[in-house]
């Protein structure tokens, strides 16, 4: 009977090990707060708080800007059409990647009234772009021109024009501004010595010990005849691959993504729960 | 008279109930791959919005407006500096980004932060499974930097502001003359 005692606890003990993390959700779980009040903090009374959480020096500030076909943006329905391709962009681009989805406290959204203009190119690939004065959102990590029509858009530093549907590629190019992440698809990306992600050196990427949990060192051959050294292999990742299931950074972005975000002051910084190329939905 | 069960059925059965459960508790887990669309955010007219708070005074940045010149190939033959401003503003949060050009900042204080090629464009296609291309501007390129002159709740007394490219040459260095700059933000 004293063994069946003994070994019904332990039984116990192990049911409890077996049931309990699976009632208790993940860290994807957490509430969430969608502040979306008018702004307490803004930089000038020409940027409004999208989706307002810290102070910009504790945030990565990302601003809209919206084309000058919207309409007049004094004109209530005219400027809720923005809001609303707005919107959906972040419930669709920035909501789906796991990793900004649980540190979304670290995320303001904001967008100006003053439009740009993007137009198809008049020579070259990109768009002719004329931006409105930038100088109250100097804070901006990042600052996306929304447009309606259909064409080729670009990238320049910080600043990219997009089509309202361009969920991930939105995404990327933040990526790129905001966590100062390179390029890791073969052969003309943007490309830099940014370990643990990215290295020059072949000896480099294998003696990491920072990528030592994930490491696969693999070549990318650029189109200069540099080869670059991948540490994730050929893992599809938010930097690496296109396509709709390709929301999610893989674990050497997100080394560098921690890197800034805890530099934002914040001691809750929350690791992802998923990472490339599983894919995440967000939950219910 | 109470049954006394034997050790291994006591096993058999209570093993039994340990599957059912572990089962149960993968059902119950939440469903975290399960679709959501978050509440779209509203918008307070117009009219409504609260006039915007003004950073403190002691949280100032200046904006260079630059111009990069450089050859076919890619090599930078120099930078202008076409303007210069200090503004009050809330700053970028650079320094604990990585890039492969390099923003000095000298004085009293001396920090430096890390910034994209400011030639590199992204060509992008949100429906090729290669996100973009790129490729390098050459001949005259605008540039608008931004420099924070503080750092967390330290203001920096810059001096000097010298740039660095990819091969860690020194491609722009200016001291900074405050007073003109301030005169031509207009603040």
């Amino acid at each position: 009977m004293i063994f069946g005692q003994k070994f019904r606890f332990m039984i116990l003990a192990l049911m409890a090990l077996v049931i309990l993390p699976g009632m208790s959700g993940c860290s994807c779980n957490r509430t969430v707060v969608i502040k979306t009040a008018t702004p307490t903090v803004s930089a000038d009374d020409t940027v409004y708080s999208g989706i307002y959480h810290a102070v910009q020096d504790a945030a990565i500030d990302v601003v809209f800007i919206p084309d000058d076909s919207y309409g007049d943006m004094m004109d209530l329905a005219q400027r809720q059409v923005f809001i609303d391709d707005m919107t959906d962009l972040i419930n669709n681009g920035f909501y789906q990647n796991n990793a900004i989805a649980v540190n979304l406290e670290l995320f303001n959204f904001w967008y100006i009234t003053s439009p740009g203009d993007v137009q198809a190119p008049t020579t070259g690939i990109c768009p002719t772009v004329t931006w409105p004065d930038l100088t109250n959102v100097a804070f901006a990590e990042a600052i996306v021109l929304l447009h309606s029509n259909s064409l080729r858009d670009c990238a320049w530093g910080n600043k990219v024009t997009s089509e309202p549907t361009s969920y991930r590629t939105v995404v990327h190019e933040v990526s790129h501004a905001a966590f100062g992440l390179a390029d890791e698809y073969c052969c003309d990306g943007g490309y830099w010595n940014n370990a643990p992600q990215l290295y020059l050196l072949e000896s480099s990427c294998s003696g990491d010990a920072d990528n030592t949990a994930w490491r696969d060192c693999k070549s990318i051959h650029a189109t200069n005849g540099i080869y670059w050294w991948r540490s994730e292999g050929t893992t599809a990742d938010m930097m690496s691959a296109g396509g709709l299931p390709v929301v999610e950074f893989g674990f050497a972005d997100w080394f560098l993504i921690k890197a800034v975000l805890t530099g934002l002051g914040s001691s809750t910084v929350v690791d992802p729960s998923v990472y490339a190329p599983s894919s995440w939905d967000w939950p219910d | 008279m109470k049954k006394i069960m034997k050790p291994q059925t006591s096993v058999i059965l209570t093993s039994g109930v340990i599957i059912l459960l572990a089962a149960l508790g993968i059902l119950i887990k939440p469903n975290v791959h399960a679709q959501r669309q978050l509440p779209k955010p509203t918008f307070a007219p117009m009219g409504a919005v609260a006039p915007a708070m003004k950073p403190s005074a002691d949280r100032q940045i200046a904006i260079l407006d630059l111009v990069i010149y450089s050859a076919e190939g890619g090599k930078i033959e120099k930078v202008d500096l076409a303007r210069a401003r200090i503004i009050n503003s809330f700053a970028p949060n650079v320094f604990d980004v990585n890039g492969p050009w390099r923003v000095e900042l000298i004085g009293k204080d001396r920090q430096q932060f890390y910034t994209m090629d400011p030639r590199l464009v992204h060509i992008l296609d949100d429906n090729l499974e290669i996100p973009h291309s790129s490729i390098i501007q050459t001949g005259e390129v605008a540039w608008q930097l931004v420099v924070p002159l503080y750092y967390q709740d330290t203001v920096l007394w810059i001096e000097t502001i010298n740039i660095y490219d990819e091969n860690q040459n020194l491609i722009f260095s200016t001291p900074v003359d405050r007073e003109a700059w301030l005169k031509a933000s207009g603040q």
